[in-house]
């Protein structure tokens, strides 16, 4: 009986501070973040939905993300795309992936689209980040 | 809407995977109770995600009419067993219903809370974001493997430093559940597929009170039905979504179904209880590694059993008890070869193991020992799990129930196993402590819940006559 009001007392915090009003507004991005940075996070499905189905994908991110969670959650929401995950911006120049993704954090340098490739979008998420996502200009149509 | 969608999903795949759990045990001629329905959902599910496997292995497409056709198959040619299976759970559900209308205020209450704690964590389950470490890493993504290629096969991966931490060596299970849910959709439902955790949490409830209720009376069942759901411990697997564990919950309740059967099991080794537990003992070991010491555990116990009848009352195991045996046990030895095949490799085979000398055990024993020394002076149950096991330990010693030792017997060979693997890990123990130890206590809570309630049986009569008495006034 003590371990069952324990049990109350302990547990039902825990449930009653979950964000369920977040949760049923449909909002729950703003309850639950995932363990990386906001504009990758914020801007997954919308490149998940820009770049082609199939094909390597060479994503440059900010070097903080090199050896946390983003290879992880951009293998998965890409999936079955091969991620190729680079820091250095030089590597869009000799990659031979069917697309770039550029996470671009405010303070961070610009990205003009690469030889061969074309720019198809550009996501703005808070904070004066920017998503490019550049698809190889044969494989855009 | 989301929510909506991917609760129908999850609802229609419980109901499909009881329905052909039920089918299989009606078919195979098991008596049905309470106890093998609890069971029923999860040998369904294990039985639909071999079944892909072995699609995949002879190249026919995870299409639903192929993934459900063959059970509606044998449901036709089976339709008298099916039908009459059919009356018995409806007796059963009417029965248990009609019972609910005997409880007296506190154990309703208790009751109420219950389903009240199950409803926030469905609630959870379907609105949270996908966004836990090893369920993107791992689980989610190899169910999303799978079900691009139609096959268990995660050979052409390709290659990344970091790949060793997607842990390929564990086996396929539970990932496989999660694409059966999408095959019965025909698309991957992220929310869907990431809440089959609420199944096992129901058949877990299920087997205490089934396996609880008949020795302990309603009231105290009821209780420790509530303590199995809302202990703080299952809060890393319902409500918060960071946790880093997702198949470690499942794996529990195989082990405490396994539990649970080894302990009716009166003829262990011959029976069809021990063939449960074999059963649950082989699917806890295709959903994790440390599913694996638990099958040898229980192998043991039960070729002990089979070796004693063989030589003291020249009784052989029944052909439906072999059959069952070598049918689950295929697809575990399949994945153990497949994993070394492919050099998938567990972190303990693969990575340099210090030098053991006294010194070093000592002092990673030491460490072992201090860090849940300070886990019991958290504000979560983990003192009243030591008390538990400690309270089970002591009426076990005091008892002399065979199948009572047993069960404890396999319960702490399983808890030292976890420990040994914690003092020999070639990692960093402080690193395995801080991510591992709240997963394998997790493995363990469930079973030690049922394992107190089965030794609270041997507190004397006038105990339990006072529970009697207090249920009948009531």
């Amino acid at each position: 009986m003590l371990w069952t009001l324990h049990t109350l007392v302990v547990t039902g915090p825990i449930m009653l501070n979950a964000h369920y009003t977040d949760l049923l507004r449909g909002t729950p991005q703003g309850a639950v973040r995932a363990l990386l940075g906001d504009p990758i996070q914020d801007s997954t499905q919308e490149v998940v939905a820009s770049v082609p189905a199939h094909g390597d994908v060479l994503v440059l991110v900010d070097a903080s993300e090199l050896d946390g969670f983003a290879y992880f959650w951009l293998t998965y929401w890409l999936y079955p795309r091969h991620v190729q995950l680079s820091a250095d911006l030089a590597a869009a120049s000799t990659t031979s992936a069917t697309s770039i993704v550029y996470f671009q954090r405010a303070d961070a340098p610009a990205l003009t689209a690469p030889s061969g490739y074309a720019l198809r979008s550009e996501i703005t998420a808070a904070g004066g980040a920017h998503t490019l996502v550049f698809v190889k200009t044969e494989a855009s149509t | 809407m989301t929510v909506l969608v991917a609760g129908l999903v999850l609802g229609l795949y419980i109901l499909i995977s009881y329905g052909v759990g039920r089918l299989i045990v009606a078919v195979a001629g098991f008596q049905v109770d309470g106890l093998v329905r609890a069971g029923c959902p999860l040998i369904g599910a294990g039985a639909m995600a071999i079944q892909l496997w072995i699609f995949g292995v002879i190249h026919v497409p995870w299409f639903v009419i192929f993934l459900v056709g063959p059970w509606v198959v044998v449901a036709a040619i089976a339709r008298r067993r099916l039908v009459a299976a059919m009356r018995d759970d409806a007796e059963a559900l009417r029965r248990s219903v009609g019972s609910l209308r005997d409880l007296d205020p506190l154990t309703a209450g208790i009751a109420a809370f219950t389903l009240a704690t199950l409803g926030f964590y469905l609630l959870n389950l379907l609105a949270q974001p996908l966004v836990g470490w090893d369920a993107i890493a791992m689980w989610m993504f190899k169910a999303r493997v799978f079900f691009d290629s139609g096959s268990v096969n995660l050979a052409n991966l390709p290659v990344y430093p970091l790949v060793g931490s997607r842990h390929l060596d564990y086996p396929p299970l539970f990932s496989l559940m999660v694409d059966t849910t999408w095959v019965l959709i025909g698309r991957i439902d992220d929310m869907a597929g990431k809440s089959i955790g609420l199944m096992f949490l129901i058949s877990a409830v299920g087997a205490v009170m089934a396996s609880l209720s008949p020795i302990l009376g309603r009231r105290l069942t009821v209780l420790l039905a509530f303590i199995l759901v809302a202990m703080p411990a299952m809060q890393t697997s319902f409500i918060f979504p960071y946790y880093i564990g997702y198949a470690d919950y499942a794996l529990a309740t195989l082990i405490l179904l396994s539990l649970a059967f080894l302990y009716r099991s009166a003829r262990v080794g011959r029976d069809e209880d021990s063939t449960l537990a074999f059963v649950f003992a082989s699917f806890a070991a295709l959903t994790k590694n440390e599913g694996i010491p638990f099958l040898l555990i229980v192998v043991v116990v039960l070729g002990s059993g089979v070796a004693w009848a063989m030589l003291r009352e020249h009784d052989r195991p029944t052909v439906r008890l072999m059959a069952t045996a070598v049918a689950v046990l295929i697809p575990v030895l399949a994945w153990q070869v497949y994993a070394r095949v492919h050099g998938f490799n567990s972190d303990v085979l693969t990575k340099a193991h210090p030098s053991w000398t006294v010194g070093v055990l000592t002092s990673r024993a030491h460490t072992i020992a201090l860090f849940f020394w300070h886990l019991m002076n958290r504000l979560d149950d983990y003192p009243w799990l030591a008390a538990a096991w400690i309270v089970s330990t002591a009426l076990t010693a005091l008892s002399r129930y065979r199948r009572l030792t047993l069960v404890w017997g396999v319960f702490s060979a399983q808890a030292i196993v976890l420990g040994l693997a914690l003092l020999l890990t070639p990692n960093d123990v402080s690193f395995e402590l801080n991510t591992a130890a709240d997963r394998l206590v997790l493995q363990l809570a469930p079973s030690l819940v049922l394992l107190l309630g089965l030794a609270l049986r041997e507190l004397p009569r006038r105990n339990v006559a006072e529970i009697s008495a207090g249920e009948a006034i009531a």
